[in-house]
């Protein structure tokens, strides 16, 4: 397992932006889709986040396969959301009349739109993490969430969970490998070979990891983790005048979409 | 590793809830692959891996329990979320919610259930229900962002697949973990440290039957209702009338027997027409009627519950003699023969006057 799309070495724009104004943004933009739920508005901020990738040199097709399942499961969403909305103006029906028999499953304008709506904000949620992952180092962002107050001690554990990332993903086919070198295969095959299967995959990695804990914890407490209110740190975060001016926007965008929900915006919800 | 409730969290706490966090996290794609397998074993293409969804929880459950103190559920969550978001999760930013809210409710659920350390049933039997509130509650999260709309017995088979799984991987299997865990002495101090001796299989086993059966009980017994009781029971046939209007109400066409009226009209489309055949209902006019609309009011908002929304004069609507609604198969239906097809609402569920 690794820190995908992590991209850290870039100096572009987003890049540079604090990490805590990057997570806010993420946040606001998902907030921001489902107070306001329109597909235009989806279809608007997935452009602006695919522009996103592009503005700061991050491949979108990291992973071909991944790519495949999002637009496979954006189309499902699209389909599912089509056939469970009877509503609207009927445009056709999926069975037609046949004999005595039918119309059924009608397709309708509402139908259409709401699938729109919904597959573009499940590709939006998952490109904008993306690209969040992608332009953000996850230190920074523990750094930056102490100087919003958060205390040191709990922002680190974030650090640590991150750094244990790729060693539990080397043990973890270290034991796959061992398994099948002892002729355990995965098997799903009815639920006590499922226990099976979790059982000799989980135990040998909790051991290993719990074991852990004791060394680490005494090592930290031995540097004097915890001991002070506020610590050193080797790259800090910093606020610039760029980060200001994107709060201003990112704070725009929300206040619009609550406006544009309550009705406030009657020219612009027209359009979007 | 300390049992107290409510003493400040030491480093080896907040050590342990991230090695837990991180390794969950980093076993996520091995519990989608499992997920995926089973899909394919049962040859369908989404679904059946929500019965991998305890295994999610599993690792909320083990943090809890370990690092017995208030929160750290809802840490576990969180780090768990962010782990899965920076390893890239099909998910996105929701998976942060999702494994939050899991980590919340077992958080309150170990409010109810008391310290973890008690060997009692009930205690047991209340960590175990609260694992599967959890697992199920993705099936929520997952809704609000992408599945709005779907049918919510669809939804409640689905979460109670997820509960179960819950039950089984968050709460039998977490305890055995747990056993494990304290026989092989990596829980040095902690965990349920009651009997001194390596409890045997068998043993954990016969302890846990009287939970296993609660738990079966009630699963099948909300399937059962789900199904077989709560459908015959809920009204489809039923909307609220609110608004601008002095005498809110459900409507319910019971309430006006003898004021059914018989209108003929026909759907005419952009692309599909409906011969004209006979519609009895309620007019709009008569419902609307009964709520006393206020003097200011001009129009009405019709809802359906696919979220369709249409807006009407109330004055035309007031003296419209063929608008009305009826009772059909999936609920409520606005047949509306003086105006365009697109109007012709199903499954009406709110008459707002504005």
């Amino acid at each position: 397992m690794t820190i995908e799309h992590q991209s850290t070495e870039s100096g572009s724009m987003l890049h540079r932006l604090n990490p805590s104004l990057k997570l806010a943004g993420l946040i606001i933009i998902t907030t921001g889709i489902l107070i306001y739920p329109s597909w235009r508005f989806s279809g608007l901020l997935l452009l602006l986040t695919i522009l996103g990738f592009k503005v700061s040199n991050v491949p979108l097709h990291v992973s071909k396969k991944r790519i495949h399942f999002l637009m496979a499961f954006s189309a499902l969403l699209f389909i599912f959301q089509v056939l469970m909305t009877a509503n609207g103006t009927i445009l056709l029906f999926i069975i037609p009349k046949h004999d005595l028999m039918g119309p059924f499953l009608p397709v309708t304008d509402f139908g259409i739109e709401k699938g729109f709506q919904m597959s573009l904000r499940f590709l939006l949620v998952v490109f904008s993490s993306m690209l969040f992952v992608s332009v953000t180092d996850p230190t920074l962002l523990a750094h930056s969430l102490t100087r919003l107050k958060i205390p040191y001690r709990y922002s680190f554990a974030l650090v640590i969970a991150l750094r244990f990332l790729p060693l539990f993903d080397m043990e973890n086919k270290t034991v796959r490998i061992a398994q099948r070198s002892r002729g355990i295969s995965i098997s799903v095959q009815g639920m006590s070979r499922i226990l099976r299967t979790i059982r000799y995959t989980f135990f040998p990695l909790l051991v290993s990891a719990l074991s852990r804990v004791d060394a680490l914890s005494l090592s930290m407490d031995g540097r004097g983790f915890g001991h002070s209110r506020t610590r050193t740190y080797l790259r800090k975060s910093c606020w610039t005048a760029l980060d200001s001016a994107v709060l201003v926007l990112l704070s725009t965008l929300l206040l619009a979409s609550i406006l544009l929900t309550l009705g406030f915006l009657p020219q612009i919800s027209a359009i979007i | 590793m300390s049992n107290g409730q409510n003493s400040s969290i030491t480093t080896r706490n907040i050590v342990t809830v991230a090695i837990l966090a991180s390794l969950g996290g980093s076993l996520s794609t091995f519990v989608g692959y499992l997920g995926n397998l089973i899909n394919l074993s049962l040859g369908v293409p989404f679904g059946a891996g929500q019965f991998m969804a305890g295994l999610h929880v599993f690792w909320l459950i083990l943090i809890r329990v370990i690092v017995a103190k208030r929160g750290t559920g809802t840490m576990g969550g969180l780090l768990k979320g962010l782990v899965e978001l920076f390893t890239g999760s099909t998910h996105g930013l929701v998976i942060v919610a999702v494994s939050m809210v899991q980590g919340l409710l077992i958080d309150l659920g170990a409010e109810i259930a008391g310290t973890p350390h008690n060997n009692s049933n009930i205690s047991r039997l209340t960590w175990w229900l609260s694992a599967g509130v959890a697992a199920a509650s993705n099936v929520f999260v997952l809704q609000a962002f992408y599945f709005s709309g779907a049918h919510w017995i669809l939804l409640t088979v689905i979460a109670l697949l997820a509960f179960c799984s819950g039950v089984i991987f968050a709460g039998y299997f977490a305890w055995e973990t747990l056993e494990f865990l304290k026989d092989s002495r990596v829980l040095s101090n902690s965990f349920s440290s009651t009997s001194p001796f390596p409890v045997s299989r068998k043993r954990v086993t016969y302890r846990n039957l009287p939970a296993i059966a609660l738990i079966i009980f009630i699963t099948v017994g909300s399937l059962y209702y789900t199904v077989a009781v709560a459908q015959v029971f809920s009204d489809p046939y039923s909307c609220k009338v609110t608004g601008l209007v002095e005498n809110p109400y459900t409507y319910s066409p019971q309430a006006f027997v003898g004021q059914e009226v018989t209108v003929q009209a026909e759907l005419q489309g952009v692309n599909i027409h409906l011969d004209p055949a006979n519609y009895t209902g309620i007019l709009l006019s008569t419902i609307l009627e009964a709520a006393i609309p206020m003097a200011e009011t001009t129009g009405v908002r019709i809802v359906a519950r696919d979220g369709y929304t249409i807006l009407l004069d109330l004055d035309e609507v007031m003296t419209d003699t063929h608008l009305l609604l009826t009772e059909v198969e999936d609920g409520l239906w606005l047949i509306a023969s003086n105006y365009d097809g697109a109007l012709w609402i199903r499954m009406v569920i709110t008459l707002e006057v504005y």
